[in-house]
């Protein structure tokens, strides 16, 4: 199930309010909760629901046994444990097929591949338990005793499938009491739909822009072959548009959960903070998919196994894993690795002399970076991406602007200039400044509830009208 | 407010706490303070006691200009000894030193939504702060320097808004000037009280911290509560009403989209949905499923409600038209061409069993007799229509529509493919060469619409029609070419194309058969009420409406006009193994909407052989086509005694033997550019393989 979709909006999320609502004990709320969201997990995945289950219970039990032997070595061995556990079960259903067709292809071997669909959110939820583990072993925060809590953290379904990853310290309090206030409820579905909108209206109407721009990993990206219409501009606004489309996304399926986790009174962190007005390379990984890169830096940048070269070696393993988890794919680890490099530069200049640099080289320089580096993530195959580098550099020969480009463009003009318009903070300025005059609130207030009724409508319409789209990071 | 600007004059600084009244002097030596004051406000009704000290570090900026290294920097915390931690969008540092623990709340820049929402209305009032106000933090030293105070001159510390500036603090010493502020405001959490007796017993006394910090579920919860009591308390009288102004929004909000909600839950729920068939798409809805335990565990019950929820919408038609209009404000034409991206469509959806538009029996108005009817609506009932699937139509490139008004039309975007064409002349030639002399192979490449109809400035989107036949001609050896290519482009302004098909009219055709029957030199019927009823078909939106749902082509439908011979002719239908014979009409005049163009043979895979009744001039041709060549075959129907048609895609016996078998004089190869420069060359060297 996805939440851009009906029978969410209009059946599953409906039913499950009424019963979390009507019921006011809170261990029954919780148990409301879990019967929900096992309902929505299985739902997409009627086998693999088990191996969600196997793994609360596996990290349920380390968490256990670290609370009973803390400071001794069974704690230590629960923690690897469940290191295993989780990486493992990540290993075996995400990379197992990469890793064995990348030794064929070196050794010539020719071992079966295994094709494994991948259980949606596996990338999630792993690390959402593997946080776990390892907070209770650093004693961040407070075993969980009751099992039903514990399962309804990892199984809790606004965050279950495609993120953010809500850390256990982040609503451990919240797990065990919370309530809810009817600005929350407020907060909740206007996040909910503002979510909608951002996935339904914009994202969902850029990916045909790219479609006939590049093609896509189906079609062997044929488009992006084509010399009647592929040309050098068309791979820089592909790229840009490839940005802004997985912006939408995934920032809309985070408001999403937010919003979700809102009503139900968890307040998980934000997900992405306007990454595109950033300044540096590094700004942009702290405003884009942030629970990521938090888990990242908490989990594996400050572990001091590296010594005091930590800072250049663990950050490279830190981008290797960014882009690796995203999937398997050699594109990716490219991906990550590409951004390793341009942060790695920036921490070699220092602070202090990127702040002389001017304003808008610092701005062309980023937005140069990411754009491309969106290119670099969309193509998985290696013969598309070489082909895109190359030509996006104007080596295959390709015309600079052409008149499908033309075309394109001016098809979906409004459509581009509004996504990249409300990539930038504009909302929030209007919301603070209208917010601080009492008539302006007013205002402000008033419109907010128009407009969220009008998104939704529209939004409905658009889930209606057209083929549906799951979100895109259900793939990773 | 006088205390403000006394404050001011001091060296500019706006400060400050009375340090011979903190508290600092009194906490064990071990404690790290660092205290925040609010300036620009005057005291708050009540001063809050606190009995724990806050330490508060509020500059501007935004949450993400601060690394944990910077917050460490600026508490001179180090980030791997103590730890950060984000927590509602605060960053809370946990800090552990020999004799105690202390959890310290930052809280910078922006608000979170939550304290904006809550202060919101705060800002006109002047009492209240608001966050752009500066803040200011005193720092007294650290344990190693205690000594060195003199608790007479503190240091005053200025905090540049800044967070690069963090170590460059601003220091004065001037207590003499200073003036007793006013009470100040903490803003902030709960901080833990260092514990008193730490310097007693180190080890036990850090444990006990340990777990009374890391491991109290109660601690953030009351710190929550102090907090909202801290603020609120103040303010109580202005916020009652202004809080009862927020939540009557929420209240709305909350009302009026629940209402919404359950609405449209109930109407999906209980409302009739849209079932049976839809024109504009040509399936029909999808059913709801049954469920199952089969069907649940392998998703296609999930998948299928997923889609039934969303598919069988009340009005369905209606939305998806308002869904359209929508879209097409994204943009607008530059020279009245649109691009349409290749639309993946779901084949297997498409060709879910439409039994309920089962075309009924044709009525026996052509003039071949039909004598019995089972074997008409056995054949009826298995031609499904459908939307074309993608083999048939290559949509890689998408669809380009020009045009306005009743002047649109759709055309499908020719990539081209050399290399191809060159097989395929290869592959014609093994014909040839199995055959013989006495078979004469003719190739005819249609051109689409597209060769005719781009607009001058587009030519060099699409590939060039001409070179792609020239190309394959040049390679032919001993088959005869047959130039539709120039046949048609002297009728360009005739109506020889669908605006929204994309095939070819029967006029098309006609001149395209026209051409062959020159090339093949038999007689050809001529386009008159002689020997051709003329029928039309109004209300015809093709299959690149199908993909593109362009308002325009809607608007504006194509009129399918075609010919049935007069003569006196039969039609039999084969399966693809030409097996199972069963007589039926050339003509299927149900056939509609998306469908039109399907009049012809009904349906592309089934061996069709027509035999002419009064024609003998002993000539036997077997057609090898794509469904270009459908709308050929009546007008070859009064040149040849005998006609076989066969589908390269679905032809499952071997295609030598079964020409050898009917005793073919003539061989045509009859199919779109599409076909013959592509990958479907493939089956045509099949067939000869089979």
């Amino acid at each position: 199930m996805v939440f851009s979709d009906l029978y969410f909006l209009y059946f599953f999320l409906p039913l499950c309010l009424c019963l979390y609502f009507i019921t006011k004990k809170p261990a029954i709320r919780n148990l409301v909760l879990i019967a929900f969201s096992l309902y929505f997990y299985s739902w997409g995945e009627p086998i693999w629901v088990v191996l969600l289950i196997i793994s609360s219970v596996i990290d349920y039990i380390n968490g256990l046994v670290i609370d009973k032997f803390r400071g001794k070595p069974q704690a230590k061995v629960a923690v690897i444990w469940s290191l295993i556990a989780n990486l493992g079960i990540l290993f075996f259903f995400k990379y197992s097929g990469f890793f064995i067709e990348n030794i064929n292809n070196i050794f010539s071997l020719s071992l079966d591949v295994p094709k494994f669909n991948i259980p949606i959110g596996i990338s999630f939820y792993t690390f959402q338990t593997i946080s776990y583990t390892i907070d209770c072993y650093w004693g961040k925060v407070k075993t969980q005793k009751n099992f039903f809590r514990f399962l309804m953290y990892v199984s809790l379904f606004p965050q279950l499938v495609a993120g953010p990853i809500v850390r256990y310290q982040t609503i451990a309090e919240e797990i065990d009491n919370r309530s809810t206030s009817i600005e929350d409820i407020s907060y909740g579905f206007s996040r909910i739909i503002t979510g909608l909108a951002k996935k339904v209206v914009i994202a969902d109407n850029i990916s045909p822009i790219i479609l006939s721009l590049f093609g896509d990993k189906k079609d062997g990206y044929v488009n992006l072959f084509s010399e009647n219409t592929a040309c050098v501009g068309g791979m820089w606004l592909g790229a840009m548009l490839v940005g802004l489309e997985y912006y939408f996304d995934f920032s809309g399926y985070s408001d999403m959960a937010i919003g979700l986790g809102r009503i139900f009174g968890f307040h998980f962190n934000e997900n992405f903070n306007y990454p595109f007005v950033c300044k540096t390379i590094q700004e942009f990984w702290q405003r884009w998919h942030i629970s990521l890169g938090e888990f990242f830096r908490d989990y594996l940048l400050y572990i001091p196994i590296f010594g005091k070269r930590r800072k250049y070696f663990s950050l490279f393993l830190v981008w290797f894993c960014t882009g690796f988890w995203h999937g398997a794919s050699w594109n990716f680890i490219i991906w990550g690795l590409y951004y390793g490099i341009f942060i790695f530069i920036e921490q070699l200049l220092g602070k202090k002399k990127l702040k002389k640099v001017p304003q808008f080289i610092l701005q062309i320089y980023t937005k140069f970076v990411i754009i491309f580096g969106f290119g670099i993530f969309y193509f998985e195959n290696s013969k598309a991406l070489g082909y895109f580098i190359k030509s996006a550099f104007g080596t295959t020969g390709l015309k600079l602007l052409n008149i499908s480009l033309k075309n394109i463009f001016f098809n979906n003009i409004w459509l581009i200039l509004v996504a990249l318009l409300l990539s930038l903070p504009i909302i929030p300025t209007i919301r603070k400044t209208m917010l601080s005059r009492k008539d302006t609130a007013f205002v402000y207030r008033t419109s907010a509830i128009v407009c969220n009724f009008a998104l939704l409508i529209l939004s409905s319409v658009l889930l209606i009208a057209k083929e549906n789209h799951p979100f895109l990071y259900y793939n990773f | 407010m006088n205390n403000k600007q006394k404050s001011m004059e001091v060296k500019g600084f706006r400060v400050i706490d009375d340090p011979r009244k903190s508290k600092s002097k009194n906490n064990s030596k071990s404690l790290e303070v660092t205290k925040i004051r609010v300036l620009k406000e005057p005291a708050p009704q009540e001063p809050t006691p606190k009995p724990e000290l806050p330490k508060i570090v509020r500059p501007k900026g935004t949450w993400d200009d601060i690394t944990p290294e910077d917050m460490a920097d600026a508490l001179m915390v180090d980030a791997l000894g103590g730890s950060m931690i984000k927590k509602h969008g605060k960053w809370v540092s946990y800090e552990k030193n020999q004799s105690n623990i202390r959890e310290t709340t930052i809280i910078i820049g922006n608000p979170t939504q939550q304290e904006m929402q809550e202060q919101a209305f705060d800002g006109d009032t002047e009492q209240t702060p608001t966050f752009e106000e500066e803040y200011i933090f005193e720092r007294l030293n650290p344990i190693e320097n205690a000594e060195n105070i003199k608790p007479e001159t503190p240091e005053y510390v200025q905090y540049n808004n800044n967070l690069n500036n963090l170590n460059n603090f601003e220091i004065s010493q001037n207590p003499q000037e200073y003036q007793e502020p006013s009470p100040p405001i903490y803003i902030g959490k709960h901080v833990r009280k260092p514990n008193e007796q730490s310097d007693n017993d180190n080890t036990k006394e850090n444990e006990d911290n340990f777990d009374d910090i890391w491991g109290s579920s109660e601690l953030p919860k009351k710190s929550k509560q102090s907090d909202q009591t801290e603020k609120s308390k103040p303010k109580e009288k202005i916020k009652k009403s202004r809080l009862s102004a927020e939540k009557k929004f929420a209240i709305a909000n909350v009302i009026g989209l629940g209402i919404f909600g359950f609405a449209v839950c109930l109407c999906l729920l209980v409302l009739p949905r849209e079932q049976g068939f839809i024109k504009t798409e040509n399936r029909n809805y999808t059913e709801k499923p049954t469920f199952s335990i089969s069907s649940w565990f392998d998703k296609s019950y999930s998948a299928q409600m997923d889609k039934y929820y969303t598919d069988t919408v009340p009005h369905k038609e209606f939305f998806k038209q308002a869904g359209n209009k929508f879209c097409s404000l994204f943009g607008f034409s530059p020279d009245k061409v649109e691009i349409v991206a290749p639309i993946k469509q779901e084949t297997s959806s498409l060709k879910q069993d439409n039994s309920s538009q089962i075309i009924s029996q044709p009525e026996n108005s052509s003039e071949s007799s039909i004598e019995s009817s089972n074997t008409e609506s056995n054949i009826e009932s298995s031609s499904e229509f459908s939307l074309p699937d993608p083999a048939e139509v290559t949509m890689n490139s998408g669809i380009m529509v020009v045009g306005d008004d009743e002047n649109v039309r759709a055309m499908e975007i020719y990539g081209g493919g050399m290399e191809y064409g060159l097989k395929y002349a290869e592959y014609l030639n093994k014909y040839k060469e199995q055959l013989g002399a006495n078979i004469n192979v003719y190739n005819m490449c249609c051109p689409t619409a597209c060769a005719y109809y781009t607009p001058q400035n587009y030519k060099d989107q699409i590939a060039d029609t001409k070179s792609h036949i020239d190309n394959i001609s040049k390679n032919l050896s001993g088959v005869l070419n047959v130039d539709a290519y120039s046949a048609l482009a002297q009728h360009t302004d005739e109506y020889i194309y669908s605006r929204t098909d994309h095939h070819w009219q029967p006029l098309g055709a006609y001149y395209a058969a026209q051409e062959f029957a020159k090339v093949a030199g038999v007689d050809f019927s001529e386009l008159n009420n002689k020997n051709y009823e003329t029928k039309v078909k109004e209300g015809f939106t093709g299959t690149l409406y199908g993909f593109c749902q362009n308002e325009l082509l809607k608007k504006y439908p194509d009129t399918f006009t075609y010919y049935e011979p007069k003569s006196e002719y039969q039609t039999t239908y084969y399966s693809t193994s030409f097996t199972n014979p069963q007589k039926s009409v050339l003509f299927f005049e149900n056939a509609q909407s998306i469908n039109t163009y399907s009049t012809f043979l009904g349906k592309d895979e089934e061996i069709a052989q027509i035999d002419n009744l009064e024609n003998k001039n002993s000539r036997t041709l077997v057609i090898f086509k794509d469904s270009f060549g459908n709308a050929l075959v009546p007008f070859l129907v009064n040149s040849f005694e005998h006609i076989y048609v066969c589908d390269i895609r679905y032809f499952n016996i071997n295609a030598i033997d079964f020409i050898n078998e009917v005793k073919a004089t003539d061989l045509l190869f009859a199919v779109s550019m599409f076909s013959c420069s592509g990958e479907k060359i493939n089956y045509i060297e099949n067939n000869r393989l089979h």
